[in-house]
Protein backbone atom coordinates (compact mmCIF):
# COMPACT_ATOMS: atom_id res chain seq x y z
CA UNK A 1 0.00 0.00 0.00
CA UNK A 2 1.49 3.26 -1.06
CA UNK A 3 1.49 6.38 1.49
CA UNK A 4 -0.74 8.37 -0.23
CA UNK A 5 -3.68 5.76 0.52
CA UNK A 6 -3.01 5.26 4.54
CA UNK A 7 -2.69 9.35 4.63
CA UNK A 8 -6.03 9.24 3.25
CA UNK A 9 -7.27 6.44 5.95
CA UNK A 10 -5.19 8.14 8.76
CA UNK A 11 -7.49 11.26 7.83
CA UNK A 12 -10.63 10.24 7.87
CA UNK A 13 -9.47 8.02 11.12
CA UNK A 14 -9.08 11.82 12.27
CA UNK A 15 -12.43 13.28 11.31
CA UNK A 16 -14.28 10.61 12.82
CA UNK A 17 -12.13 11.29 15.86
CA UNK A 18 -12.98 14.94 15.41
CA UNK A 19 -16.41 14.80 15.30
CA UNK A 20 -16.85 12.32 18.48
CA UNK A 21 -14.85 14.85 20.69
CA UNK A 22 -17.74 17.22 19.97
CA UNK A 23 -20.42 14.96 20.28
CA UNK A 24 -22.76 14.62 23.13
CA UNK A 25 -21.70 10.89 23.77
CA UNK A 26 -22.53 10.87 27.35
CA UNK A 27 -25.86 12.17 26.89
CA UNK A 28 -26.52 10.18 24.11
CA UNK A 29 -25.65 7.12 26.55
CA UNK A 30 -28.73 8.24 29.09
CA UNK A 31 -31.49 7.94 27.14
CA UNK A 32 -33.89 5.69 28.66
CA UNK A 33 -34.59 2.14 26.95
CA UNK A 34 -37.77 2.01 24.61
CA UNK A 35 -40.59 0.91 25.72
CA UNK A 36 -40.51 -1.42 23.28
CA UNK A 37 -37.75 -3.36 23.64
CA UNK A 38 -38.30 -3.52 27.68
CA UNK A 39 -42.16 -5.16 26.62
CA UNK A 40 -39.84 -7.53 24.52
CA UNK A 41 -37.26 -8.15 27.23
CA UNK A 42 -40.61 -8.72 29.86
CA UNK A 43 -41.71 -11.23 27.18
CA UNK A 44 -38.92 -13.25 26.08
CA UNK A 45 -36.64 -13.24 29.32
CA UNK A 46 -37.64 -14.58 32.45
CA UNK A 47 -38.15 -11.96 35.06
CA UNK A 48 -40.77 -13.81 37.44
CA UNK A 49 -39.41 -15.42 40.60
CA UNK A 50 -41.77 -18.22 41.88
CA UNK A 51 -43.53 -18.06 45.04
CA UNK A 52 -41.37 -21.22 46.66
CA UNK A 53 -37.82 -19.93 45.84
CA UNK A 54 -38.79 -16.48 47.30
CA UNK A 55 -40.01 -18.22 50.48
CA UNK A 56 -36.99 -20.49 50.65
CA UNK A 57 -34.71 -17.18 50.55
CA UNK A 58 -36.76 -15.87 53.09
CA UNK A 59 -36.50 -18.61 55.40
CA UNK A 60 -33.23 -19.13 54.87
CA UNK A 61 -32.49 -15.29 55.76
CA UNK A 62 -30.45 -15.04 52.54
CA UNK A 63 -29.27 -11.25 51.85
CA UNK A 64 -29.34 -9.46 48.75
CA UNK A 65 -32.98 -8.84 47.83
CA UNK A 66 -35.92 -6.34 49.21
CA UNK A 67 -39.28 -7.62 48.30
CA UNK A 68 -41.48 -4.65 47.28
CA UNK A 69 -45.16 -4.71 47.39
CA UNK A 70 -46.56 -2.06 44.81
CA UNK A 71 -50.38 -2.53 45.99
CA UNK A 72 -52.61 0.24 48.13
CA UNK A 73 -51.48 0.91 51.87
CA UNK A 74 -55.29 -0.95 52.94
CA UNK A 75 -54.64 -4.13 50.89
CA UNK A 76 -50.78 -4.43 52.51
CA UNK A 77 -52.27 -4.35 55.76
CA UNK A 78 -54.17 -6.95 55.29
CA UNK A 79 -51.70 -9.85 54.78
CA UNK A 80 -48.56 -9.19 53.36
CA UNK A 81 -44.88 -11.20 52.97
CA UNK A 82 -43.10 -11.04 55.57
CA UNK A 83 -39.51 -8.30 55.59
CA UNK A 84 -41.81 -6.38 52.09
CA UNK A 85 -41.81 -2.89 51.80
CA UNK A 86 -45.10 -1.31 51.14
CA UNK A 87 -44.05 1.50 47.84
CA UNK A 88 -48.00 2.17 46.33
CA UNK A 89 -47.02 2.10 41.90
CA UNK A 90 -48.24 5.82 42.23
CA UNK A 91 -45.53 6.36 44.67
CA UNK A 92 -42.92 4.57 43.21
CA UNK A 93 -40.57 6.91 41.04
CA UNK A 94 -40.01 9.38 44.17
CA UNK A 95 -39.01 6.58 46.74
CA UNK A 96 -35.91 7.55 48.25
CA UNK A 97 -35.44 4.11 50.03
CA UNK A 98 -35.90 2.06 46.99
CA UNK A 99 -33.52 3.75 45.18
CA UNK A 100 -31.08 3.27 47.58
CA UNK A 101 -31.91 -0.12 48.35
CA UNK A 102 -31.90 -0.92 44.25
CA UNK A 103 -28.03 0.07 44.03
CA UNK A 104 -27.21 -3.50 45.83
CA UNK A 105 -30.06 -5.30 45.95
CA UNK A 106 -32.09 -7.34 43.92
CA UNK A 107 -35.82 -5.76 43.78
CA UNK A 108 -38.54 -8.34 43.68
CA UNK A 109 -41.63 -7.26 42.71
CA UNK A 110 -45.65 -8.04 44.29
CA UNK A 111 -49.15 -7.01 43.37
CA UNK A 112 -52.39 -8.67 44.38
CA UNK A 113 -51.59 -10.96 40.04
CA UNK A 114 -49.19 -9.77 37.99
CA UNK A 115 -50.61 -6.98 36.07
CA UNK A 116 -49.59 -4.16 39.00
CA UNK A 117 -46.42 -5.35 39.45
CA UNK A 118 -45.58 -5.87 35.57
CA UNK A 119 -46.99 -2.27 34.85
CA UNK A 120 -44.33 -1.20 38.27
CA UNK A 121 -41.29 -3.35 36.26
CA UNK A 122 -41.42 -1.61 33.31
CA UNK A 123 -41.85 2.11 35.12
CA UNK A 124 -38.38 1.24 36.99
CA UNK A 125 -36.88 -0.49 33.94
CA UNK A 126 -37.12 2.67 32.60
CA UNK A 127 -35.95 4.70 34.83
CA UNK A 128 -32.77 2.89 34.94
CA UNK A 129 -33.20 0.06 37.43
CA UNK A 130 -31.12 -2.94 36.49
CA UNK A 131 -32.16 -5.51 38.80
CA UNK A 132 -35.58 -6.13 38.95
CA UNK A 133 -37.47 -8.94 39.38
CA UNK A 134 -41.73 -9.87 40.05
CA UNK A 135 -43.21 -12.77 42.25
CA UNK A 136 -44.88 -15.03 39.59
CA UNK A 137 -48.85 -14.89 40.27
CA UNK A 138 -48.21 -12.18 43.11
CA UNK A 139 -49.80 -12.51 46.27
CA UNK A 140 -52.74 -13.92 44.78
CA UNK A 141 -51.04 -17.14 44.21
CA UNK A 142 -48.76 -16.73 47.52
CA UNK A 143 -52.34 -17.34 49.65
CA UNK A 144 -52.77 -19.83 47.86
CA UNK A 145 -49.69 -22.01 48.05
CA UNK A 146 -49.21 -20.99 51.81
CA UNK A 147 -52.42 -19.78 53.25
CA UNK A 148 -53.87 -23.22 52.12
CA UNK A 149 -50.90 -25.79 51.03
CA UNK A 150 -53.32 -28.15 48.94
CA UNK A 151 -51.78 -32.06 49.01
CA UNK A 152 -51.04 -33.57 45.43
CA UNK A 153 -53.32 -36.10 45.17
CA UNK A 154 -53.35 -38.90 42.46
CA UNK A 155 -49.51 -39.90 41.33
CA UNK A 156 -47.58 -37.23 42.55
CA UNK A 157 -43.89 -37.18 42.46
CA UNK A 158 -41.54 -36.86 45.15
CA UNK A 159 -41.22 -33.18 43.89
CA UNK A 160 -44.38 -32.28 44.13
CA UNK A 161 -45.00 -34.10 48.18
CA UNK A 162 -41.67 -32.05 49.19
CA UNK A 163 -43.32 -28.53 48.30
CA UNK A 164 -46.18 -29.79 50.03
CA UNK A 165 -44.71 -30.47 52.96
CA UNK A 166 -42.25 -27.36 52.55
CA UNK A 167 -45.25 -24.98 52.10
CA UNK A 168 -47.44 -26.21 55.11
CA UNK A 169 -44.43 -25.89 56.93
CA UNK A 170 -43.63 -22.46 55.84
CA UNK A 171 -47.06 -21.31 55.82
CA UNK A 172 -47.60 -19.81 59.49
CA UNK A 173 -44.51 -17.81 59.29
CA UNK A 174 -44.87 -16.72 54.98
CA UNK A 175 -48.55 -16.39 56.25
CA UNK A 176 -47.67 -14.28 59.87
CA UNK A 177 -48.96 -10.59 59.18
CA UNK A 178 -52.38 -11.66 58.80
CA UNK A 179 -54.56 -9.38 60.56
CA UNK A 180 -55.66 -11.15 63.94
CA UNK A 181 -53.15 -13.66 63.97
CA UNK A 182 -50.55 -12.02 66.08
CA UNK A 183 -52.49 -8.71 67.73
CA UNK A 184 -49.25 -6.61 67.98
CA UNK A 185 -48.00 -6.41 64.68
CA UNK A 186 -51.45 -6.39 63.18
CA UNK A 187 -51.91 -3.45 64.66
CA UNK A 188 -49.21 -1.53 63.23
CA UNK A 189 -47.53 -3.02 60.09
CA UNK A 190 -43.88 -2.28 60.75
CA UNK A 191 -42.08 -2.21 57.78
CA UNK A 192 -39.12 -4.39 58.23
CA UNK A 193 -35.74 -2.57 56.31
CA UNK A 194 -34.06 -5.52 55.19
CA UNK A 195 -30.35 -4.81 55.72
CA UNK A 196 -28.27 -3.83 52.80
CA UNK A 197 -25.93 -5.89 51.77
CA UNK A 198 -23.69 -6.91 48.47
CA UNK A 199 -25.94 -9.20 46.30
CA UNK A 200 -24.65 -12.66 45.71
CA UNK A 201 -24.69 -12.91 41.44
CA UNK A 202 -26.25 -15.97 41.54
CA UNK A 203 -28.76 -14.98 38.61
CA UNK A 204 -25.54 -14.17 36.20
CA UNK A 205 -25.88 -16.72 33.46
CA UNK A 206 -22.46 -16.83 33.05
CA UNK A 207 -18.45 -15.16 33.50
CA UNK A 208 -18.18 -12.56 30.59
CA UNK A 209 -14.91 -12.32 31.20
CA UNK A 210 -12.03 -13.80 29.11
CA UNK B 1 0.01 -24.38 -3.74
CA UNK B 2 2.26 -21.12 -3.45
CA UNK B 3 2.06 -19.29 -0.29
CA UNK B 4 0.06 -15.79 -0.39
CA UNK B 5 0.92 -12.75 1.08
CA UNK B 6 -0.30 -11.47 4.65
CA UNK B 7 -3.23 -8.58 3.78
CA UNK B 8 -2.58 -5.85 5.07
CA UNK B 9 -2.26 -4.94 9.21
CA UNK B 10 -4.51 -2.24 8.54
CA UNK B 11 -7.86 -4.13 6.67
CA UNK B 12 -6.57 -7.23 9.14
CA UNK B 13 -7.08 -4.50 11.90
CA UNK B 14 -10.36 -3.04 10.44
CA UNK B 15 -11.90 -7.08 9.85
CA UNK B 16 -11.29 -7.85 13.89
CA UNK B 17 -12.39 -4.47 15.11
CA UNK B 18 -15.48 -5.16 13.48
CA UNK B 19 -15.78 -9.11 14.45
CA UNK B 20 -15.26 -7.35 18.05
CA UNK B 21 -17.98 -4.57 17.74
CA UNK B 22 -20.35 -7.40 16.31
CA UNK B 23 -19.90 -9.42 19.79
CA UNK B 24 -20.47 -5.93 21.35
CA UNK B 25 -23.86 -5.32 19.23
CA UNK B 26 -25.09 -8.88 19.31
CA UNK B 27 -24.15 -10.35 23.03
CA UNK B 28 -23.07 -7.08 24.91
CA UNK B 29 -19.79 -8.78 25.48
CA UNK B 30 -16.27 -9.32 24.00
CA UNK B 31 -14.25 -11.51 22.68
CA UNK B 32 -11.19 -14.23 24.89
CA UNK B 33 -9.22 -16.86 24.47
CA UNK B 34 -7.58 -17.97 27.65
CA UNK B 35 -10.86 -18.09 29.34
CA UNK B 36 -11.41 -21.20 27.35
CA UNK B 37 -8.31 -22.70 27.88
CA UNK B 38 -8.51 -22.15 31.59
CA UNK B 39 -12.28 -24.39 31.31
CA UNK B 40 -10.18 -26.84 29.08
CA UNK B 41 -7.61 -27.30 31.52
CA UNK B 42 -9.34 -27.59 34.43
CA UNK B 43 -11.51 -30.38 32.70
CA UNK B 44 -8.21 -32.30 32.02
CA UNK B 45 -7.43 -31.81 35.67
CA UNK B 46 -10.88 -33.28 36.56
CA UNK B 47 -9.93 -36.33 34.73
CA UNK B 48 -6.49 -37.00 36.36
CA UNK B 49 -7.19 -36.01 39.87
CA UNK B 50 -10.69 -35.38 40.16
CA UNK B 51 -10.82 -34.74 44.15
CA UNK B 52 -7.94 -32.74 44.10
CA UNK B 53 -9.40 -30.25 41.26
CA UNK B 54 -12.56 -29.93 43.01
CA UNK B 55 -10.59 -29.10 46.65
CA UNK B 56 -8.89 -26.10 44.94
CA UNK B 57 -10.72 -22.50 45.50
CA UNK B 58 -10.03 -21.27 41.60
CA UNK B 59 -10.02 -24.31 40.19
CA UNK B 60 -13.78 -25.18 41.24
CA UNK B 61 -15.12 -21.96 39.47
CA UNK B 62 -14.38 -23.45 36.41
CA UNK B 63 -16.15 -26.51 37.57
CA UNK B 64 -18.57 -27.51 34.71
CA UNK B 65 -18.72 -29.08 31.23
CA UNK B 66 -16.41 -27.71 29.41
CA UNK B 67 -19.24 -27.36 26.29
CA UNK B 68 -20.89 -25.05 28.59
CA UNK B 69 -19.16 -21.64 28.22
CA UNK B 70 -20.04 -18.90 25.41
CA UNK B 71 -16.06 -18.54 25.10
CA UNK B 72 -15.18 -22.73 24.07
CA UNK B 73 -17.76 -22.23 21.56
CA UNK B 74 -16.02 -18.66 20.12
CA UNK B 75 -12.68 -20.11 20.18
CA UNK B 76 -14.07 -23.74 18.69
CA UNK B 77 -14.51 -20.82 15.98
CA UNK B 78 -11.48 -19.86 16.01
CA UNK B 79 -10.03 -22.77 15.02
CA UNK B 80 -12.11 -23.26 12.05
CA UNK B 81 -11.83 -19.72 11.14
CA UNK B 82 -7.71 -19.94 11.65
CA UNK B 83 -7.89 -23.01 9.79
CA UNK B 84 -10.06 -22.12 6.68
CA UNK B 85 -7.77 -19.11 6.25
CA UNK B 86 -4.94 -21.28 6.41
CA UNK B 87 -5.93 -23.27 3.60
CA UNK B 88 -7.57 -20.65 1.35
CA UNK B 89 -4.08 -18.84 1.96
CA UNK B 90 -1.63 -22.25 1.49
CA UNK B 91 -0.36 -21.62 4.93
CA UNK B 92 -1.08 -24.97 6.02
CA UNK B 93 2.27 -26.59 6.88
CA UNK B 94 3.66 -28.73 9.68
CA UNK B 95 6.96 -26.91 10.95
CA UNK B 96 8.71 -24.78 14.07
CA UNK B 97 8.63 -21.01 14.18
CA UNK B 98 11.44 -19.69 15.31
CA UNK B 99 14.57 -17.13 13.87
CA UNK B 100 17.76 -18.70 11.80
CA UNK B 101 19.72 -18.93 14.75
CA UNK B 102 18.43 -21.26 17.25
CA UNK B 103 17.83 -24.55 17.37
CA UNK B 104 14.45 -26.59 16.95
CA UNK B 105 15.06 -27.83 20.14
CA UNK B 106 15.98 -24.70 22.20
CA UNK B 107 12.72 -22.85 20.48
CA UNK B 108 10.61 -25.76 21.21
CA UNK B 109 11.83 -25.25 25.37
CA UNK B 110 11.21 -21.51 24.81
CA UNK B 111 8.07 -22.11 23.80
CA UNK B 112 6.80 -23.59 26.46
CA UNK B 113 8.68 -21.68 29.10
CA UNK B 114 6.83 -18.14 27.39
CA UNK B 115 3.29 -20.55 27.26
CA UNK B 116 4.06 -21.09 30.97
CA UNK B 117 4.49 -17.55 31.83
CA UNK B 118 1.56 -16.68 29.41
CA UNK B 119 -1.09 -18.84 31.26
CA UNK B 120 -0.10 -18.11 34.81
CA UNK B 121 -0.67 -14.26 34.18
CA UNK B 122 -3.10 -14.05 31.88
CA UNK B 123 -5.20 -15.75 34.81
CA UNK B 124 -3.55 -13.42 36.96
CA UNK B 125 -5.12 -10.32 35.25
CA UNK B 126 -8.29 -12.25 34.22
CA UNK B 127 -7.37 -12.17 30.58
CA UNK B 128 -5.09 -11.97 27.42
CA UNK B 129 -4.39 -9.84 25.03
CA UNK B 130 -8.44 -10.41 23.45
CA UNK B 131 -10.37 -10.91 26.32
CA UNK B 132 -8.92 -7.66 28.34
CA UNK B 133 -6.46 -5.72 26.02
CA UNK B 134 -8.35 -5.89 22.80
CA UNK B 135 -12.34 -6.08 24.17
CA UNK B 136 -11.51 -3.76 27.32
CA UNK B 137 -9.17 -1.24 24.95
CA UNK B 138 -12.43 -0.47 22.93
CA UNK B 139 -14.70 -0.37 25.79
CA UNK B 140 -11.49 2.29 27.50
CA UNK B 141 -11.82 -0.02 30.43
CA UNK B 142 -8.95 1.32 32.89
CA UNK B 143 -7.28 -1.50 33.58
CA UNK B 144 -7.16 -2.90 30.42
CA UNK B 145 -5.01 -0.01 29.13
CA UNK B 146 -2.96 -0.41 32.07
CA UNK B 147 -2.36 -4.41 30.73
CA UNK B 148 -1.75 -3.06 27.39
CA UNK B 149 1.02 -1.16 28.33
CA UNK B 150 2.57 -3.40 31.40
CA UNK B 151 2.55 -6.09 28.10
CA UNK B 152 4.48 -3.69 25.80
CA UNK B 153 6.81 -2.97 28.27
CA UNK B 154 7.60 -6.44 29.69
CA UNK B 155 8.10 -7.84 26.14
CA UNK B 156 10.17 -4.76 25.23
CA UNK B 157 12.73 -5.26 28.12
CA UNK B 158 12.76 -8.99 27.41
CA UNK B 159 13.17 -9.03 24.09
CA UNK B 160 16.99 -8.04 24.54
CA UNK B 161 17.76 -11.79 26.24
CA UNK B 162 16.15 -13.60 23.66
CA UNK B 163 16.70 -11.85 20.59
CA UNK B 164 19.29 -14.92 19.32
CA UNK B 165 15.47 -16.56 19.18
CA UNK B 166 14.04 -14.30 16.52
CA UNK B 167 16.40 -12.20 14.85
CA UNK C 1 -32.07 -1.83 20.47
CA UNK C 2 -28.53 -3.82 21.45
CA UNK C 3 -27.03 -5.82 22.38
CA UNK C 4 -29.83 -7.92 21.47
CA UNK C 5 -28.81 -10.59 23.80
CA UNK C 6 -28.77 -8.33 26.75
CA UNK C 7 -32.46 -7.28 25.52
CA UNK C 8 -34.10 -11.06 25.18
CA UNK C 9 -34.16 -11.37 21.03
CA UNK C 10 -33.00 -14.57 21.41
CA UNK C 11 -31.49 -16.92 23.76
CA UNK C 12 -27.98 -18.34 25.30
CA UNK C 13 -28.64 -21.43 22.54
CA UNK C 14 -28.70 -19.27 19.93
CA UNK C 15 -26.24 -17.27 21.50
CA UNK C 16 -23.30 -20.14 21.21
CA UNK C 17 -24.27 -20.51 17.98
CA UNK C 18 -23.06 -16.69 17.01
CA UNK C 19 -20.04 -17.35 19.66
CA UNK C 20 -19.27 -19.72 16.66
CA UNK C 21 -19.50 -17.69 13.55
CA UNK C 22 -18.26 -14.18 15.69
CA UNK C 23 -15.05 -17.18 16.20
CA UNK C 24 -14.64 -18.12 13.33
CA UNK C 25 -14.40 -14.71 12.02
CA UNK C 26 -11.98 -13.49 14.90
CA UNK C 27 -9.61 -16.60 13.93
CA UNK C 28 -10.01 -15.94 10.27
CA UNK C 29 -8.43 -11.89 10.89
CA UNK C 30 -5.95 -13.59 13.30
CA UNK C 31 -4.71 -15.58 10.34
CA UNK C 32 -5.01 -13.24 7.25
CA UNK C 33 -2.65 -10.77 9.26
CA UNK C 34 -0.24 -12.96 10.07
CA UNK C 35 -0.90 -13.90 13.39
CA UNK C 36 0.00 -17.39 12.95
CA UNK C 37 3.26 -17.32 12.96
CA UNK C 38 5.31 -16.49 15.91
CA UNK C 39 7.81 -15.30 14.62
CA UNK C 40 6.18 -12.21 12.66
CA UNK C 41 4.67 -11.64 16.10
CA UNK C 42 7.98 -11.68 18.21
CA UNK C 43 9.61 -9.13 15.42
CA UNK C 44 7.29 -6.51 16.61
CA UNK C 45 9.78 -6.29 19.68
CA UNK C 46 12.49 -5.75 17.81
CA UNK C 47 10.79 -2.74 15.82
CA UNK C 48 11.05 -4.76 12.87
CA UNK C 49 7.65 -5.78 12.17
CA UNK C 50 5.16 -3.81 13.63
CA UNK C 51 1.62 -5.63 12.57
CA UNK C 52 1.15 -6.12 16.13
CA UNK C 53 0.84 -2.99 16.88
CA UNK C 54 -1.30 -1.67 14.00
CA UNK C 55 -3.62 -4.62 14.12
CA UNK C 56 -4.56 -4.53 17.77
CA UNK C 57 -4.81 -0.73 17.79
CA UNK C 58 -7.10 -0.36 14.27
CA UNK C 59 -9.16 -3.44 15.96
CA UNK C 60 -9.31 -1.30 19.10
CA UNK C 61 -10.27 2.20 17.22
CA UNK C 62 -12.26 0.42 14.75
CA UNK C 63 -14.96 -1.17 17.58
CA UNK C 64 -14.86 1.73 19.82
CA UNK C 65 -15.98 4.12 17.11
CA UNK C 66 -17.86 1.78 16.60
CA UNK C 67 -19.72 2.16 19.69
CA UNK C 68 -19.56 5.29 20.71
CA UNK C 69 -21.08 6.20 16.86
CA UNK C 70 -23.61 3.68 17.90
CA UNK C 71 -24.40 4.89 21.25
CA UNK C 72 -24.84 8.32 19.80
CA UNK C 73 -27.29 7.03 16.98
CA UNK C 74 -29.28 5.49 19.78
CA UNK C 75 -29.02 2.25 18.43
CA UNK C 76 -26.87 0.94 21.52
CA UNK C 77 -27.60 1.06 25.57
CA UNK C 78 -23.24 1.16 26.51
CA UNK C 79 -24.14 0.08 29.66
CA UNK C 80 -25.46 -3.01 29.19
CA UNK C 81 -22.13 -3.56 27.47
CA UNK C 82 -19.58 -5.97 29.68
CA UNK C 83 -16.62 -3.64 30.72
CA UNK C 84 -13.74 -5.80 32.47
CA UNK C 85 -13.22 -5.05 36.09
CA UNK C 86 -10.18 -3.27 36.96
CA UNK C 87 -7.42 -4.65 39.06
CA UNK C 88 -4.93 -2.59 38.94
CA UNK C 89 -1.80 -4.16 40.90
CA UNK C 90 -3.26 -7.34 38.93
CA UNK C 91 -3.23 -6.22 35.94
CA UNK C 92 -0.29 -4.64 35.99
CA UNK C 93 1.53 -7.21 37.47
CA UNK C 94 0.20 -10.16 34.83
CA UNK C 95 1.08 -7.85 32.20
CA UNK C 96 4.36 -7.29 32.99
CA UNK C 97 4.96 -11.17 32.75
CA UNK C 98 2.49 -11.65 30.18
CA UNK C 99 4.94 -9.38 28.18
CA UNK C 100 7.93 -11.68 29.30
CA UNK C 101 5.73 -14.56 27.79
CA UNK C 102 5.09 -12.97 24.63
CA UNK C 103 8.63 -11.95 24.13
CA UNK C 104 9.73 -15.51 24.96
CA UNK C 105 7.07 -17.68 23.70
CA UNK C 106 6.49 -15.97 20.53
CA UNK C 107 2.57 -16.21 21.11
CA UNK C 108 -0.36 -15.24 23.27
CA UNK C 109 -3.50 -17.44 23.89
CA UNK C 110 -5.19 -16.89 20.78
CA UNK C 111 -2.86 -16.49 18.40
CA UNK C 112 -1.41 -19.88 19.44
CA UNK C 113 -4.60 -21.16 18.88
CA UNK C 114 -4.45 -20.36 14.81
CA UNK C 115 -0.73 -21.33 14.93
CA UNK C 116 -1.63 -24.70 15.97
CA UNK C 117 -4.28 -25.65 13.52
CA UNK C 118 -2.08 -24.55 10.95
CA UNK C 119 0.31 -26.96 12.01
CA UNK C 120 3.31 -24.94 13.86
CA UNK C 121 4.69 -27.52 16.57
CA UNK C 122 5.62 -24.15 18.41
CA UNK C 123 2.57 -23.36 18.79
CA UNK C 124 1.14 -26.80 20.17
CA UNK C 125 4.29 -26.64 22.53
CA UNK C 126 3.23 -23.08 23.43
CA UNK C 127 -0.40 -24.29 24.40
CA UNK C 128 0.71 -27.08 26.75
CA UNK C 129 3.10 -24.51 28.39
CA UNK C 130 -0.09 -22.17 28.90
CA UNK C 131 -2.24 -25.05 30.56
CA UNK C 132 0.96 -25.76 32.56
CA UNK C 133 1.39 -21.62 33.73
CA UNK C 134 -2.96 -21.72 34.34
CA UNK C 135 -2.24 -24.92 36.60
CA UNK C 136 0.26 -23.64 38.44
CA UNK C 137 -1.54 -20.35 38.97
CA UNK C 138 -4.32 -22.71 40.14
CA UNK C 139 -2.01 -24.59 42.64
CA UNK C 140 -0.60 -21.47 44.15
CA UNK C 141 -4.21 -19.86 44.15
CA UNK C 142 -4.07 -19.37 48.06
CA UNK C 143 -0.57 -17.51 47.88
CA UNK C 144 -1.40 -15.18 45.13
CA UNK C 145 -4.67 -14.10 46.08
CA UNK C 146 -4.02 -10.89 47.92
CA UNK C 147 -2.02 -9.90 44.05
CA UNK C 148 -5.07 -11.13 42.53
CA UNK C 149 -7.67 -9.03 44.19
CA UNK C 150 -5.26 -6.08 44.51
CA UNK C 151 -6.30 -2.21 43.49
CA UNK C 152 -9.58 -3.37 42.79
CA UNK C 153 -11.73 -0.75 41.15
CA UNK C 154 -15.13 -1.87 39.79
CA UNK C 155 -15.59 -1.74 35.76
CA UNK C 156 -13.99 2.09 35.83
CA UNK C 157 -13.10 3.24 32.66
CA UNK C 158 -10.77 5.88 31.49
CA UNK C 159 -13.12 8.12 31.04
CA UNK C 160 -14.07 8.16 35.18
CA UNK C 161 -11.01 8.34 36.13
CA UNK C 162 -9.90 11.48 33.89
CA UNK C 163 -13.35 13.09 34.63
CA UNK C 164 -13.27 13.29 30.71
CA UNK C 165 -16.40 13.16 28.66
CA UNK C 166 -16.09 10.05 26.42
CA UNK C 167 -16.39 11.46 23.43
CA UNK C 168 -13.19 13.51 23.76
CA UNK C 169 -11.27 10.28 25.21
CA UNK C 170 -12.50 8.52 21.81
CA UNK C 171 -10.71 11.47 20.21
CA UNK C 172 -7.41 11.19 22.32
CA UNK C 173 -7.15 7.32 21.84
CA UNK C 174 -7.66 7.96 17.94
CA UNK C 175 -4.76 10.79 17.96
CA UNK C 176 -2.75 8.43 20.19
CA UNK C 177 -3.27 5.42 17.53
CA UNK C 178 -2.55 7.26 14.59
CA UNK C 179 0.67 8.91 15.89
CA UNK C 180 1.72 5.04 16.57
CA UNK C 181 1.04 4.47 13.52
CA UNK C 182 2.85 6.70 11.74
CA UNK C 183 5.75 5.84 14.05
CA UNK C 184 5.51 2.00 13.14
CA UNK C 185 5.83 3.29 9.76
CA UNK C 186 8.80 5.11 10.28
CA UNK C 187 10.43 2.15 12.81
CA UNK C 188 9.78 -0.11 9.90
CA UNK C 189 11.50 1.67 7.50
CA UNK C 190 14.25 2.10 9.91
CA UNK C 191 14.80 -1.40 11.34
CA UNK C 192 13.08 -3.35 8.91
CA UNK C 193 15.82 -5.83 7.17
CA UNK C 194 13.53 -7.64 4.98
CA UNK C 195 10.10 -6.79 3.61
CA UNK C 196 7.60 -7.99 5.98
CA UNK C 197 6.33 -11.42 4.38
Amino acid sequence: MRWSSKLIGFGFLFVLGLILAFAPVDRAGHITPDTADLVNELQHRNYYISADDLAHSIIDKESGFVVVDVRGKEDFEKYHIPGSVNIPVTELLNNEYLREAAQNNTIILTSNGNTLASQAWLLLKQRGFKDVYILGGGMNYWVEAFGNPRKPTGAYTDDELFRYEFRKAAAPVMMGANIGATGTEAQKPKISKPVIRVRNNKKKQFDEGC
Amino acid sequence: MKEQKFWNPYLAGVGLGLTLLSAFVLMGRGLGASGALMRFDVWLLKVIAPGHTQANAYFSKYFESPLSNWLVFEVIGVMIGGFLSGALAGRLKVKTGKGPNISVKNRLILAFIGGSLIGFSARLARGCTSGLALTGGATLALGSWAFMFAVFAGAYAAAYFVRKQWI
Amino acid sequence: MAPFFKFGYFGVETGYVIALLVGISFGFWLERAGFGESRKLALQFYFEDMTVLKVMFTAIVTAMIGLMYFTLFGWIDISQVYVNPTYLGAQVVGGLIFGIGFAVGGYCPGTSVVGAVLGRIDALVFLGGALFGMFVFGELFPLLEGLYNSGYMGAAKITDWLKAPTGLIGFLVIIAAIAMFLGAEWAENKFGKEPAK
